[in-house]
């Protein structure tokens, strides 16, 4: 062995050089897949391999879910509240991603430095804060008269707060390869200012609002911290369940059953979200030729 | 195939930090001198106070050296027994979990140190043994309901007569379904087997009134910040939020009493250790000196704590301070489940 050793190296360095320019691109992705392979897509298909084969192969652990009467409501409310946190952050975040592509470049900075500096602030000090306005007696409650402390709303505002960052970053990067002579071309069409945003704008900033929405929604859904603070255990999301299964019940093949369906219900909703965001842009481009994003480049 | 390559790869994975479940040493079985052990509790100053009460004097005894580790997380058990790595030597968990668990999770106690008439009868169970008790009191806001303040367990219930919001934990397990059924009028005799269902239907009088706390901070801080008019605490957090000087005062009618148990794992590395440690820190004086710093109730029948006032005043274990109930840890140890996933659907469907 150790000679073959040796004579591969000896005459292997100018072959290995030349081997080394040749080397494929996806070789550079590698060390990626490795770690996504061995702390992702190994714990990801253990959970779901024990969710079905725990006590016999089978799917006791998803039928005992919609059978013990409080899963499937807490699944719904997860799922509102998710679509709640997005709508809102979709909303908050669409003018101030605008407002960043149309000002200076100095201003844009400062813009940008707003949404991240809580972004870089412990999640937990963010979720102790709204403890502190959102309380019973709290300033919230003081100056207009709402206890949210313990609703779904309490969550749904914290939320929103948490992950705007979400929103605003790919909003802006998709708006900002938005050509806006485009917009002047509408209006020497004839269009007005409304119309021409209405009609040539915002779908080519759909891209962008299916990435951000698609982002908050899947963090919203998982969300664990915000909810225990926040909410409370009448309002309690799929996260908190699946936190007792684990942690009280001792129950990982019915927590592993929760996990997979929450997974199996936000990809199947996802996919319903590109569905409709393609329709969309499609039955925008069909009675209005001119804006179709090819014609700007 | 899954569960095989699983341990395998934990193993491949733990030799190198502790050694694979058997092949650690046991420190303790030296006898006299040396050796350490890990004791599990919940951290803060509830576990500097066990240090104080049971570790410190425990090391100067034996030599043995504890070190902490916080907190004794059921999933974490679980998965380092299910794994053979387990690294805890003593734990702290409810006295049903100890029953629920015994010999599967769980080493049988020797209790050839232990006398285990000094603890509350069928307390002291096959795998463990209770170090700490802690009584759920009824507190009010004496500001809130100064003419007319509750005198019964009921009145938590009767949200007509004392509206207002109250606090409970959310572990349902440390009374929540005793109190319900001692405030409906069923007898401490008769409580056992409980009647979940029954117990739920009278919570649900008050459902929308309460915060079922996630944790015991929670709770403190909603009695320190007088955001709640009556809680049903355990006594610590009770005692905790007066020192603080929050108005609450007690309600002394029937009271609950829950346990935790000192518990070993399997497989844990140092378990003859373990023992003398659990069997030293439920002697009357240790279980008396922990009682004192952390204002909970002894478990041992012969320690008889000195408390300060503050603490005297909210001992549902002394006399004149209604009857005491203590829970019964064969019924949670083979219910325990059941009656958190009844609870968790009653309170989030």
């Amino acid at each position: 062995m150790a000679p073959q050793v040796s004579t591969t190296r000896a005459t292997g360095k100018p072959k290995g050089a030349g081997r080394r320019i040749h080397l494929p691109a996806w070789w550079l992705v590698l060390p990626a897949v490795a770690l996504l392979g061995a702390f992702f897509a190994f714990p990801v298909g253990r959970i779901v391999g024990d969710s079905l084969f725990d006590g016999g192969f089978g799917l006791s652990h998803y039928t005992a879910l919609f059978s013990d009467g409080v899963t499937v409501r807490v699944l719904l409310r997860t799922i509102l509240v998710a679509l709640a946190v997005a709508t809102v952050t979709l909303l908050m975040a669409y003018p101030y991603a605008y407002l960043m592509t149309i000002v200076s470049p100095r201003a844009r900075a400062l813009l940008m430095v707003i949404v991240l500096l809580p972004f870089w602030t412990s999640l937990m000090a963010r979720g102790f804060a709204w403890v502190l306005l959102l309380q019973d007696n709290g300033p919230i409650d003081k100056l207009l008269g709402l206890r949210l402390m313990g609703t779904a709303w309490a969550v749904i505002v914290a939320m929103a707060q948490v992950l705007l960052a979400f929103m605003v970053l790919p909003l802006y990067s998709s708006m900002q390869t938005i050509d806006r002579r485009l917009l002047s071309a509408a209006a020497s069409l004839g269009a007005a200012r409304r119309s021409a945003f209405l009609r040539v704008y915002l779908p080519l900033s759909v891209p962008g609002i299916v990435a951000g929405f698609s982002l908050v929604f899947i963090l919203s859904v998982g969300f664990y911290v915000i909810p225990a603070l926040l909410g409370s255990s009448q309002q309690a999301v799929v996260a908190q369940l699946i936190q007792e299964r684990t942690s009280a019940l001792l129950d990982f093949a019915g927590a592993g059953a929760l996990g997979t369906l929450l997974l199996i219900v936000t990809l199947a909703l996802l996919v319903v979200v590109q569905l409709a965001a393609r329709r969309g842009l499609v039955g925008r481009r069909g009675p209005a030729p001119a804006t179709a994003p090819e014609g700007g480049r | 195939m899954w569960k095989t390559s699983a341990v395998v790869a934990a193993c491949a994975g733990a030799i190198a930090l502790a050694g694979c479940g058997s092949s650690g040493g046991d420190g303790g079985s030296a006898g006299g001198g040396g050796g350490k052990l890990t004791f599990v509790s919940f951290g803060g100053a509830f576990q500097e106070n066990q240090a104080k009460a049971w570790s410190d004097p425990f090391s100067a005894e034996s030599g043995v050296k504890v070190l902490d580790d916080s907190p004794p997380e059921p999933a974490k058990l679980k998965a380092m027994v299910d794994a053979g790595n387990v690294t805890w030597d003593v734990a702290e968990f409810g006295a049903g979990n100890a029953v629920q668990w015994c010999g599967d999770l769980l080493e049988r106690i020797d209790y050839s140190g232990i006398d285990r008439r000094q603890f509350p009868a069928g307390t002291a169970t096959d795998c463990g043994v209770p170090a700490v008790s802690y009584g759920l009191v009824l507190v009010y806001n004496a500001d809130k309901f100064r003419d007319d303040p509750p005198t019964r367990l009921a009145d938590f219930f009767d949200a007509e007569r004392y509206p207002g919001r109250r606090v409970t934990s959310r572990e349902v397990e440390t009374g929540l379904l005793e109190s319900a059924l001692l405030a409906d009028g069923v007898a401490p005799d008769d409580l056992y087997p409980l009647d979940i269902d029954r117990s739920l239907g009278i919570w649900d009088r008050i459902k929308s009134k309460t915060t079922f706390a996630e944790t015991y901070g929670q709770i403190q801080q909603l009695l320190v910040g007088k955001q709640v008019d009556m809680g049903l605490v355990v006594q610590a957090r009770a005692l905790t939020a007066v020192q603080d000087g929050a108005p609450y005062k007690p309600v002394w009618d029937k009271t609950p009493i829950a346990s935790d148990s000192l518990v070993v794992p399997k497989g844990a590395p140092n378990r003859a250790a373990a023992m003398r440690y659990i069997a030293f820190a439920t002697k009357p004086e240790q279980s008396a000196r922990f009682a004192e710093l952390s204002g909970t109730a002894p478990s041992n029948l012969d320690a008889r704590p000195r408390y300060s006032a503050a603490a005297a005043a909210l001992d549902p274990l002394a006399e004149g301070h209604g009857q005491a109930v203590p829970l019964d840890s064969e019924w949670w140890g083979s219910h325990i489940d059941e009656a958190r996933q009844k609870f968790t659907a009653w309170l989030g469907g």
